[in-house]
């Protein structure tokens, strides 16, 4: 895991996140709950005094009357007397005959905006002599020949009694909440510390391995995890398979190099030992060969390390695929060496941009070109460069095509793998050529297809997406 | 009341003066700028050892007494306010009445220490009416006068005595006037909604001719000299000192019930002097306030802490009947409706219109 840069801040750990989250929500629930058991314990503290005061404005209506052609009322002790069920509040009242006169009480009470006069009583809160007074106001219908409509009665109280009741019903509420709260912020550490455990348990475990112990964990672990440690099981698994084909290739490689080398030695103490000017200079061509074979080896060996490397790190750009094709050629078929060789050459596209990297595209043309140089031209049968698009999806190809003896279609795909080399193969070669041509293809996203030559041999073709078409694939 | 001028300075306030307003001033006893000003109508004499007592605590602060009848007071205070003069700081009347309604209509200023904590919530209301004493309501006789087996313990007796007996009593029972008296009226009514046998009684009252007053003074001096054979609804406070200086008087609690009032103090909303009122208010409310209102002004002791014959033990032990304190709150407005109090006084005129004259006599 890549160390954190200095100054910058160590995440959360998972614990600190959930448990975050857990408070957040907490006080979120907190808040809205007490605004709500605030809001419930108000309305329920005046659904309570409301049907006190009511109460007290029915008391009165009923002992409303008419007396001597006026409206006349009996203030039952009853109705006020009720409302010290409200021990610590004030009250007020008023009775008003039908033209709105005051009949007795206050008779400067605010009134409500509107009102309709009704049985059914009508409340409302209003500032009067001090203090927010909540009303009920009711009529009562007077029926008299002399005095006729309706009568109202209004009852007022502050609201002590009403807004400690309305606190003790939010208190009482909010407390069991705040207790809910810190259960689920315990328990959500306990629940933390539970759940992570089999994580620390993974930990432990792969901090207890030797270095070279890939095998899967086994561990057993819950399904969130399980999935964490199927990707790292899956991924050791590569590893390992990846040290495996290094160690193989390793092996391989020293073999492959310490055989012409062991040759070497052999030939050039025979031929120190060896008197005859002649014997010399055969030992000597022996020597050349074989050197000439280690060389390559060599060459192959790390231009498959480059290859590889490169294919990790690759730098992709635009490049034209004819201009790297006939370095390649420059290369792969210096005109002294293979005077002989006759080399058929032709661009059907001009330029031809791909995506790529210069050097990689170049290593794996010059070994397709080496390996039609090297035995696909056994009488020096010419050798058919062809660069040429591809009519569906406009990739470039470069195809290749010998006069050698070709290769059986069930040898094709094997010749691909390391180190391995064509039944008919002669002569001097590692079997990394057409290796590094798969991993170059593959690291671009490209294909690489063997066909018959027609005249027989072999056609190779090297197949690059255009540039601008899908991106480099690994 | 009581008003037996024993007044150190009396000073007539120039406007709204009211008929019997009399003002006592206690000069202070250092140096210094601080007054109160309290309107009573509690007889000076109860409360003079208290407010010297007061005094010898807090001896900077001037005391201006203003000994007002409970409806003057009530109006006179109302009116000042109205009129933007300087009211009473400390406003103390029997009437818990009116208290209660100058505290519901705003005129009242808040007040919590831990002294009016100590006092029991019916004395207490909305931590602006303060009751300070615990009073019972009695009936006085004449032991003189009444053979001991005729001494009623209930009402009930007193209106079996009334109505088997048409012609002694006549003219010789007094009661306070309850259209003048302001806690006449609490009383009677009070006793019109606590008990059965009010308006029965008030008849009888009427059909004997009772004599009204509204002043506790003419109805025990009346009882001592035997001109009354009965006093009805007297406060229990000022019938225990009178007892104690004339043993003519016999005091009953009444036996089916006794009611209780409390003196109230209500510290004004527009004191000129707030401090002080609250400083004195905290002395009447205090242990050694209560002590000395009990031992020198015979009035009761509110506080439950105190033992002794004039503390709630004490009224407890005399009492043949249950206590029905009168509790401070709302309900006490009832029958300062307008329309409630007319049609009362119509009753109780109807009651005692066969009455044919008042108590004579003056304070």
């Amino acid at each position: 895991m890549r160390p954190f840069a200095a100054g910058r801040f160590r995440p959360l750990s998972l614990r600190s996140k959930l448990l975050l989250f857990l408070a957040a929500l907490a006080f979120c629930g907190t808040v809205v709950l007490a605004f709500a058991a605030w809001e419930y314990g108000r309305r329920a503290a005046d659904e309570a005094y409301d049907r006190l005061i009511t109460g007290s404005a029915l008391a009165i209506a009923e002992a409303v009357t008419v007396l001597d052609g006026r409206i006349d009322v009996d203030l039952p002790y009853a109705a006020l007397d009720m409302l010290a069920l409200a021990p610590e509040d004030r009250v007020f009242y008023r009775v008003a005959g039908p033209g709105g006169e005051t009949v007795t009480g206050y008779d400067d009470l605010p009134l409500p905006d509107r009102f309709l006069p009704s049985e059914r009583p009508q409340f409302f809160e209003a500032e009067y002599r001090g203090e927010i007074v909540r009303f009920c106001i009711l009529g009562r219908l007077v029926a008299d020949p002399v005095v006729e409509g309706w009568s109202t009665i209004q009852v007022g109280q502050t609201r002590r009694a009403r807004d400690a009741l309305a606190e003790t019903i939010a208190v009482n509420a909010v407390l069991p909440i705040l207790g809910l709260s810190a259960l689920s912020l315990a328990f959500g550490w306990v629940g933390v510390t539970y759940a992570l455990r089999p994580l620390i348990r993974v930990g432990a475990d792969l901090q207890a391995r030797r270095p070279t112990d890939l095998r899967p964990i086994a561990t057993p672990a819950p399904r969130e995890v399980q999935l964490l440690l199927d990707s790292l099981n899956r991924f050791m698994q590569r590893l390992q398979m990846s040290m495996d084909n290094m160690q193989v290739f390793i092996a391989e490689a020293a073999h492959q190099i310490r055989t012409p080398l062991t040759s070497l030695q052999l030939q050039a103490q025979l031929a120190l030992d060896e008197d005859d000017p002649e014997a010399v200079r055969r030992s000597l061509v022996r020597i050349e060969r074989n050197a000439v074979l280690a060389g390559r080896v060599a060459h192959q060996l790390l231009s498959h390390a480059m290859v590889v490397h490169r294919g990790d790190a690759a730098v992709f750009e635009a490049i034209d695929l004819a201009e790297v094709l006939q370095q390649a050629l420059r290369e792969a078929i210096p005109v002294a060496e293979h005077a002989r060789i006759e080399v058929d050459f032709r661009n059907e596209v001009g330029r031809a941009t791909i995506l790529g990297d210069r050097v990689m595209v170049r290593e794996a043309l010059k070994n397709v070109l080496d390996n039609a140089v090297r035995y696909g031209s056994p009488d020096g049968g010419p050798i058919r460069v062809r660069l040429h698009g591809d009519g569906t999806d406009g990739s470039r190809c470069v195809t290749v095509a010998d006069s050698g003896p070709g290769l059986p279609a069930a040898e094709r795909e094997r010749v691909f793998e390391r180190f391995r080399r064509g039944a008919n193969a002669q002569g001097p070669g590692s079997g990394l050529g057409l290796a590094i041509v798969r991993r170059v293809i593959d690291v671009h996203g490209g294909s690489v297809d063997l066909a018959d030559a027609p005249g027989g041999g072999l056609a190779v073709t090297l197949r690059f997406p255009r540039a601008g078409g899908v991106g480099p694939g690994r | 009341m009581i008003r037996e001028a024993m007044l150190a300075a009396a000073l007539i306030l120039p406007a709204l003066e009211c008929a019997g307003a009399e003002t006592t001033m206690f000069p202070r006893l250092r140096p210094g700028t601080e007054r109160l000003v309290i309107y009573s109508s509690t007889d000076l004499e109860t409360l003079r050892s208290a407010i010297a007592d007061f005094q010898s605590m807090s001896p900077e602060i001037e005391v201006e007494y203003v000994d007002l009848d409970t409806n003057e007071l009530y109006r006179r205070y109302l009116d000042e306010v109205e009129a933007g003069l300087p009211p009473g700081d400390l406003l103390i009347s029997s009437s818990m009445d009116l208290q209660v309604k100058l505290v519901n209509d705003g005129y009242a200023a808040t007040y919590a220490s831990s002294e009016t904590d100590s006092i029991p919530d019916w004395a207490k209301w909305r931590d602006q009416a303060f009751g300070f004493t615990f009073e019972p309501v009695v009936m006085v006789y004449n032991r003189d006068l009444v053979p001991a087996d005729l001494v009623p313990r209930t009402r009930f007796d007193l209106l079996r005595l009334l109505r088997e007996d048409a012609t002694s009593y006549r003219g010789r029972i007094a009661t306070y006037d309850v259209e003048q008296s302001g806690v006449g009226y609490l009383l009677a009514s009070q006793d019109s909604v606590v008990g059965s046998t009010f308006w029965s009684l008030a008849e009888t009252f009427g059909q004997n001719a009772a004599a009204l007053t509204p002043f506790t003074s003419d109805i025990l001096q009346g009882v001592t000299e035997g001109r009354f054979l009965f006093g009805y609804n007297v406060l229990g406070a000022y019938a225990q000192a009178w007892a104690e200086r004339h043993p003519a008087i016999g005091i009953v609690q009444p036996g089916d019930y006794t009611l209780a009032i409390s003196r109230t103090a209500v510290l004004s909303a527009d004191a000129r002097n707030p401090e002080e009122a609250r400083r004195f208010l905290d002395y009447l409310l205090s242990l050694r306030g209560q002590q000395v209102l009990a031992e020198q002004g015979r009035l009761f002791a509110v506080r439950p802490e105190l033992t002794g014959p004039y503390s709630r033990v004490g009224i407890s032990e005399n009492s043949a009947g249950p206590l029905r304190l009168i509790p401070l709150g709302p309900g006490l407005l009832v029958h300062l409706d307008r329309l409630k109090r007319e049609k009362f006084l119509e009753t109780w005129r109807g009651a005692m219109r066969r009455a044919v004259g008042h108590a004579t006599g003056g304070r």
